[in-house]
């Protein structure tokens, strides 16, 4: 009887230690975003790393929102 | 890169839906998800305007404000996106949002429907690789890292729809408001600066309810 | 919101299973077994991305890091023509890209034309061959369908002659199937055929070209840039052609006035400077209040009217008639707001016009849009860069399928039915006329006019004695056409019954199927067709700019293109060799006989002069959308470039052979320009003179550059020789000239001369027509609908006395007279329209999640003070009874758009059956995801007095709650 009780109690604790393990750590900084890093769009093929291409091929896209650049 | 920010130009917003079902077809997000929408004022009389609406991507943004668990961020590019890990769906992001832009999608898992807070992401997936298969299950797709703008934008039927650095969008609606000859007319205009030319030159509507 | 809602668990239903699109997707890579084969899912392959350039894409490269293609296409909804490119991976469609490049959209999409990817993997379509047994659909086989199919039409053809079966054709076949079903009717031995241009602008076409020509529109999207007033009357284009507004609303903002005339204030009332509320279908005494104003100001173009216009004088006495207080008590329009009109359009030229079904779906129709081209011809708007009239299309291929595609009185490129039209396309063809002539029941049958697909039932139902035919239809074959587009769908269901067969070939067939099923046991037959996106070939868009749609992907489930679908009856039928002698025939990737494509466009190419299809080569169109970049938005001009000097698209006519490098013609009887850099003159198609008075264009009218200074007969044989202008051919060009017109001359050589060495228009130079002395009303008249809510109107502007043509008996005043008084039991006018989700008949659209959540239900827009009347509230469910003894059941939207005593209904909708849901009837999974009231189930009798166009947009009813 006491021994299964001691088991089960020990179970119990084992498996709560193990959850403890397993937990990401959840302190809380007010201001301070806990979202998991993101690589700016140019950070990855086919600008890879490449700033200036990126931003011209998107400023290329944003200009010619403008139909008055294509139409006079 | 200054800030990315939506314009939509209501003069020529013609509620066709066309940035809904753009933004539908590059996201495949589910139904009963709207990520962006068309809202109409006046319908069917004279003054009817239209205006699409998703999340305004806000420079001080409400929703960041009030996030139990912090899991907004802002890119370099001013996005304001979020982390859907870290998200714990409790909405309350939709109560400060003045422009309803989270949805609370009903999927089976936290993710299968794109799951918990959805919202815009200006066509800048989320957190983590990008471009990879977990940013498009969770996020959809990342257009901006092929340096191509957001499709609701780049499909308007009208170009009254237009997306990017705020600084090349107010050079695009300044030279359509000096052709125009009156005010920009963009939303909330008139609550700002009262009737432009606008005014005078009027919509001379006139809608007599009988022939 | 009415129709935005959210679903919620409850109700999401059927819907629901789309909600995981991924899954989905995964099911279809495994389907069409590519999952496995390239070990890796749609989403793992995404790892090396392509950055699809924003320049020209040149089309068919494929991205060696990705696997990735890019396919340029086009939209396959409206007529504006929106460029596609669609982003193909291991044969599946997984993006759609804007086509910045494109002048016609600049990368600009509706909610349509924004969602047609959805078609690489819809799942609600036709997936195999289907017939009916015992009342339920059962899967058979193709080789079973086609047998039985045959056999049955066979047998009807043998009992009762080729007369007994009806097609109904498509718009939304591509030029090249259209023409080919043109020719396989033919060769079936009937001119028993027809497809929508019937239903939304053969009144246009026929009122139209009667006036000057050619019945198309005259100038484009794009050229409305140059318009410094434009009017829509009839045309709700923010709804119908969203895309168009791109170009209007850039005129509007370099200062263009634009001015709404309709019953309801449309969204594009909502986006215009003026608008005027009319009562529908009194669009002529409104447009003669116009130009009383303009004649009364001294506002008319003299000079254009003294050279260019005939009759204009006696169109100035009816003009006389309609005093202001007339036109009021008609249209309900104030003289101050007529006076506007005219003003804004007379002092902001050069203005144009715009008119869609608004206009044609009237007993009155070709009528009204007459009325449209002689304020234009007395604006002097005609031929002019920023005027015109243009004429807005309704589908993608519409003007195509109008130009070369099966119509009931004429063969490809407006050529008639009679004996020298066949023979012309026999020699193209490679056929014995004698054989051809053998096909039919009868020269006399072989020369008249078919029945319309407006009138489909009645050729069922109707006493043959009464018939200018033999027999009654006992078999209509569904060929990519609505059943819930055609008026009196009450009568429809009893006709359907009647049938010995019907089939249905189509991607989405299930309205034709469903309505069958309700009503029958047997003889319905289901083919599954390929989308446009499944097969390539040309479309022609509204401004009549000729487009090239390369394949996508692969037919999906058991589907074929509908070109390899007629090759396989005509080899039933046993004329396959005749049907495909000058057309390569190779094995499609499923072992079936395909026809080549780029052939068949190459014989349409042969046979088309009268309206230059003859110049549109395929190469020369893929060539255009290739360099599309290098076109100017406002004149489609290319500037440089391969295409230099070229309008995108070739837009008909786009004259002579390939070879002589005609440019095409952006905005028709433009005399500003030479004629090989797209100008020209009227045509001369209606003789020289008329009771004395010349018909030709005077002295000093011409095209720019023209030998001929002013006007002149079409050309033939005789008049070359006459001006010494024979030896300019080659021998070999004689030898084919020789007794043959402009039309006929297989060699273009005379197109060739007359063109290239003297800069004039093989048609002639002639004035328009003000007066169609060959319509009934020669000069456009009021006339009341049949189903008219003003009584006292009927007496002074009845409608025609019931004649006989198309081969049946149609009612106009007898009708018109029994129902005189019965808006004293249904009081409120009826008239339908389009939404921007939706197209045509709707079931391809409504099918399509993306667009189906945007609008989940019928309904009806009426005026809160009818709404009040008739005690129902906004969202409630309301009966819409007319005179028919229909009811339909649909959601009440109240609103101001309407104004009392009118109410709209759109017509995209199909599936409900006077207030039951019609789930049951369908096949199974290829029920549209949204279903609701059809409005012509509802709609009356009322047809056009020269086309048989329908009555839809004027017909009365009555609200009850339900």
């Amino acid at each position: 009887m006491c021994n299964r009780k001691i088991v089960a109690l020990f179970c119990g604790l084992t498996g709560l230690l193990l959850t403890a393990c397993t937990e990401k750590p959840q302190t809380y900084t007010p201001g301070v975003s806990t979202a998991a890093s993101d690589p700016p769009p140019y950070a990855t093929p086919p600008f890879a790393g490449n700033r200036s291409a990126w931003e011209a091929a998107v400023s290329t896209r944003m200009k010619g929102q403008n139909e008055y650049v294509r139409v006079q | 890169m200054a800030r990315m920010k939506f314009v939509c130009d209501a003069e020529r917003c013609i509620n066709c839906n066309g940035c809904v079902t753009a933004c539908k077809n590059e996201h495949e997000v589910p139904w009963g998800i709207q990520r962006r929408r068309v809202v109409t004022l006046n319908e069917g009389q004279p003054g009817e305007k239209s205006i699409s609406v998703a999340c305004m991507h806000c420079s001080d943004a409400p929703c960041m404000a009030v996030c139990p668990t912090n899991c907004f961020y802002r890119t370099e590019e001013g996005l304001v996106l979020h982390d859907k890990d870290k998200c714990i769906g409790c909405g309350y992001c939709f109560y400060a949002c003045p422009f309803g832009a989270p949805q609370f999608p009903n999927g089976a898992s936290a993710f299968a429907a794109r799951g918990k807070m959805d919202k815009c992401t200006f066509c800048a997936g989320g957190p983590g690789e990008n471009g990879s298969e977990e940013e498009l299950k969770k996020y959809g797709r990342n257009r901006l890292a092929e340096g191509k703008l957001p499709l609701c934008a780049e499909m308007c039927s009208t170009k009254a729809l237009i997306a990017g650095d705020a600084e090349v969008l107010s050079d695009i609606m300044r030279e359509r408001v000096l052709r125009r000859g009156y005010g920009a007319e963009l939303w909330g205009w008139r609550v700002a600066y009262g009737d432009g030319k606008q005014a005078q030159r009027g919509q001379r509507v006139h809608a007599p309810e009988k022939p | 919101m009415l129709t935005k809602k959210r679903v919620s668990n409850a109700t999401v239903g059927s819907a629901r299973s789309l909600a995981t699109p991924m899954v989905s997707r995964r099911e279809f890579l495994k389907r069409a077994g590519l999952a496995s084969a390239a070990g890796v899912t749609f989403l793992g392959a995404r790892s090396g991305r392509w950055v699809a350039p924003a320049e020209a894409q040149t089309t068919q490269a494929v991205n060696p890091a990705s696997g990735e293609v890019v396919r340029r296409s086009v939209c396959t909804h409206c007529s504006v023509g929106c460029a596609i490119d669609a982003v193909v991976k291991n044969g599946v469609w997984i993006r759609q890209e804007p086509v910045f490049d494109s002048p016609i959209n600049l990368g600009a999409h509706c909610a349509k034309g924004a969602s047609v990817r959805e078609h690489g993997h819809g799942e609600h379509r036709l997936k195999y061959p289907m017939k009916l047994v015992d009342g339920k659909w059962k899967r058979i086989s193709w080789q079973e369908a086609l047998d039985e199919v045959s056999a049955r039409l066979l047998k009807l053809r043998e009992q009762f002659g080729p007369d007994s079966v009806y097609w109904v054709g498509s718009s939304k076949h591509n030029n090249e199937q259209a023409y080919l079903l043109r020719k396989f009717v033919s060769m079936w031995g009937t001119n028993n055929c027809d497809h929508q241009a019937r239903i939304c602008h053969s009144t246009t076409v026929a009122g139209v070209a009667n006036t000057w020509g050619y019945g198309a529109m005259t100038n484009s999207y794009n050229d409305m840039q140059f318009s410094k007033a434009i009017l829509f009357i009839g045309s709700n284009a923010a709804e119908a052609h969203p895309v168009s507004l791109l170009h209007v609303l850039h005129a509007k903002e370099n200062g263009a006035k634009i001015i709404v005339v309709d019953p309801r204030f449309t969204r594009t009332a909502a986006k215009a400077d003026y608008y005027v509320r009319i009562r529908s279908g009194s669009d002529i005494p409104l447009i003669y209040g116009v130009l009383r104003h303009i004649f009364a100001n001294g506002w008319e173009d003299k000079k254009f009217i003294a050279e260019r216009v005939y009759g204009m004088d006696e169109v100035l006495k009816e003009v006389e008639y309609w005093t202001p207080e007339r036109v009021e008590e008609v249209t309900g329009v104030s003289d101050d707001q007529v006076h506007m009109i005219a003003k804004v359009m007379a002092e902001n030229r050069p203005s144009t016009v715009v008119w869609c079904m608004g206009q044609t779906q009237h007993t009155t129709g070709n009528a009204i849009v007459r009325t449209m081209c002689i304020l234009q011809l007395a604006l002097g708007n005609v031929g002019v860069s920023g005027g015109g009239t243009n004429i807005f299309r309704g589908h993608d291929n519409v003007q195509g399928a109008t130009d070369v595609g099966p119509n009931p009185d004429s063969l490809p490129g407006y050529y008639g039915i009679a004996e020298g039209s066949w023979k012309h396309w026999c020699r193209v063809w490679g056929v014995d006329y004698e054989w051809m002539k053998g096909r039919f029941a009868s020269k006399e049958l072989m020369e008249r006019p078919g029945i319309t697909v407006s009138r489909w039932i009645d050729g069922v139902m109707e006493d043959p004695a009464k018939m200018d035919q033999p027999t009654n239809l006992k078999a209509v074959v569904f060929w990519g056409h609505a059943p819930n587009s055609q008026s009196r769908g009450k009568e429809m269901i009893e006709a359907m019954k009647r049938l010995d067969t019907l089939v249905v070939i189509d991607p989405y067939p299930s309205a034709t199927a469903a309505m069958a099923a309700m009503v029958r046991k047997e003889g319905v037959y289901l083919l599954p067709a390929a989308t446009q996106f499944e097969t390539e070939g040309s479309c022609t868009a509204s401004n009549r700019s000729v487009q090239w749609r390369e394949k996508v992907i692969e037919p999906l489930f058991e589907s074929q293109p509908d070109h390899v679908i007629m090759y396989a009856f005509a080899k039933k039928f046993g004329f396959a060799n005749e049907l495909c002698k000058n057309i390569k025939v190779t094995q499609n990737a499923r072992g079936w006989d395909e026809p080549n494509v780029e052939d068949i466009l190459r014989e349409i190419n042969r046979g088309t002069w009268t309206i230059g299809y003859s110049g549109i080569s395929p190469e020369r169109i893929k060539l255009h959308m290739k360099y599309m970049h290098t076109f100017d938005v406002k004149t489609l001009r290319a500037n440089g470039g391969p295409c230099d000097g070229e309008y995108f698209g070739l837009p008909w006519p786009c004259w002579g052979t390939p070879e002589m490098k005609h440019p095409g013609t952006p905005n028709l009887y433009d005399t500003s320009k030479p004629v090989m850099e797209g100008g020209g003159c009227f045509r001369a198609n209606f003789g020289v003179e008329r009771n004395g008075v010349s018909l030709l264009a005077a002295q000093g009218s011409h095209p720019k550059g023209a030998s001929i200074q002013g006007g002149h007969p079409e050309f033939d044989d005789k008049l070359l020789k006459q001006l010494g202008w024979w030896d300019e051919l080659t021998d070999a060009e004689k030898q084919a000239a020789e007794g043959k017109n402009w039309k006929t001359d297989l060699s273009g050589g005379i197109i060739r001369v007359v063109m290239k060495n003297h800069g004039c228009l093989p048609f002639g130079n002639a004035r328009a027509r003000a007066v169609v002395w060959n319509f009934p009303d020669p000069v456009p008249k009021h006339r009341e609908p049949i189903y008219s809510p003003r009584p006292d109107l009927v007496d002074k502007y009845p409608t025609h006395e019931d004649k006989k043509f198309w081969r049946l008996p149609t009612l106009f005043k007898t009708l018109q007279q029994q129902v005189k008084e019965i808006s004293k039991e249904y009081p409120i006018i009826m008239t339908s329209g389009r939404m921007v989700e939706y197209e045509g008949g709707g079931e391809e659209t409504r099918s399509n999640p993306w667009l189906a959540e945007l609008q989940q239900e019928m309904y009806v827009e009426v005026n809160p003070r009818d709404a009040n009347n008739a005690n129902v509230r906004h969202g409630e469910w309301v009966w819409v009874e007319t005179p028919t003894g229909a009811r339909i059941k649909v959601k009440a939207r109240v609103t101001h758009r309407v104004p009392p005593g009118t109410v709209f209904l759109p017509f995209h909708f199909s599936g409900h059956w006077m207030g039951q849901d019609m789930l049951p009837f369908y096949p199974e999974g290829a029920h549209p995801i949204v279903r609701g009231e059809a409005v012509n189930t509802a709609t009356t009798y009322g047809y056009d007095v020269v086309t048989m166009m329908q009555e839809t947009k004027t017909t009365l009813c009555r609200l009850k709650k339900a």
